[in-house]
């Protein structure tokens, strides 16, 4: 006698549709071990809770269907007044501006504090800049100039040498373009002069 | 009537603003700059027409030993407007070229300080070329050609800005 039972037979077993005299040798066959019974028990139990929640002519439609039922079963017997407390807290309309604001301004307070404290590395006796030396070129030969600064005089100073001498027929009244020895260069500072005499001030 | 002087008034706006739009903005005045030539000797003073310098200013000249003499006089003054894009010339002894200076902006000045690119021409030959740092009463001088039983001092120096007109 084959006393292991099939799993046709284990399903309807499982599902109760047997009477009778197959249930009596179903349950002889299963050898009624302690988990198919309790596994029949829990099934059962199963398609009572779905026959109180469903009428018994519509049939779920997919599993999911009964993660969604359980969820909201969950969720209806949860404590309603944490979420109404956390509703009111975050609901409102100035909380989450006010706790946006705070958290700006303390990033900026934070960044403020962690760039005004560079690491600063004093060499003694070194100057901050380079000091640059001012030019004095002189085009013209045998001239030569010489730049500093007085202290005395409050000013910067250059001393030329070798520069020839103005005649002292010179007169500075009358205009000296009509002595012109060099028409070429005194052309562009006329120009010049006149183009800058435009804007006032 | 009253129509063509609204059409004319239009007009007349709409080509001031075409004006103003082509107005180069590199000839904006940023400094004033007053170049001031001396005549510094240590001879007799002639009788002539020159004014004599004053004393504050004499007294700075001859705190510096190269630039100690007995007299100075002013030969002559120009200020001339430093502009953003383009260079000027000065022409202290007007109608005389004899000293001119050329200069131009290096950067924009602050408060106390403009720098330049200066040039000294004298004789028409450009004599000197340096960058000069003007501050607000720190000139620049230069010790330049005989003259006369003497030597011409150029004086280069930021001058006051005008006050603005209400």
């Amino acid at each position: 006698m084959n006393m292991n039972p099939d799993e046709t037979t284990l399903a309807k077993w499982l599902d109760d549709p047997l009477h009778g005299e197959e249930l009596a040798a179903d349950d002889a066959g299963a050898g009624s071990p302690p988990e198919a019974l309790a596994a029949r028990a829990e099934d059962r139990r199963w398609r009572e809770l779905i026959g109180t929640a469903l009428p018994a002519s519509q049939e779920p439609p997919y599993p999911d269907f009964f993660n969604l039922r359980v969820a909201r079963a969950i969720r209806e017997q949860a404590p309603a007044a944490a979420v109404v407390a956390r509703r009111r807290l975050f609901g409102s309309s100035w909380v989450m501006p006010l706790a946006a604001c705070a958290g700006m301004a303390f990033a900026f307070w934070l960044g403020a504090k962690t760039a005004a404290s560079p690491p600063e590395v004093v060499v003694a006796g070194a100057p901050r800049a380079i000091p640059v030396e001012s030019f004095v070129y002189t085009p013209e030969t045998g001239v030569r100039a010489e730049s500093f600064a007085s202290a005395g005089a409050s000013a910067t100073v250059i001393v030329l040498n070798g520069v020839a001498a103005i005649p002292d027929s010179t007169d500075f009244s009358a205009p000296t373009s009509q002595q012109d020895a060099v028409p070429g260069r005194r052309a562009t500072a006329v120009l010049e002069l006149e183009r800058t005499d435009a804007p006032s001030l | 009537m009253i129509r063509r002087c609204w059409m004319i008034a239009c007009l007349g706006v709409a080509l001031s603003a075409v004006g103003a739009a082509q107005e180069d903005p590199g000839k904006a005045p940023i400094a004033r700059i007053r170049v001031t030539v001396y005549h510094a000797s240590d001879g007799p003073v002639a009788a002539d027409k020159l004014a004599a310098v004053n004393q504050e200013t004499a007294d700075r000249l001859r705190k510096e030993e190269r630039l100690r003499f007995k007299h100075y006089r002013v030969l002559g003054q120009d200020t001339q407007p430093l502009l953003r894009s383009y260079e000027s010339w000065a022409q202290p002894l007007k109608p005389s070229d004899e000293v001119l200076v050329r200069f131009e902006a290096q950067g924009v000045p602050t408060r106390k300080l403009v720098a330049l690119d200066l040039e000294l021409w004298l004789g028409r030959k450009k004599i000197v070329k340096t960058d000069a740092r003007l501050e607000g009463d720190r000139p620049l001088f230069v010790l330049g050609p005989a003259w006369r039983d003497g030597r011409l001092i150029i004086a280069v120096a930021l001058a006051p800005s005008p006050k603005p007109a209400l």
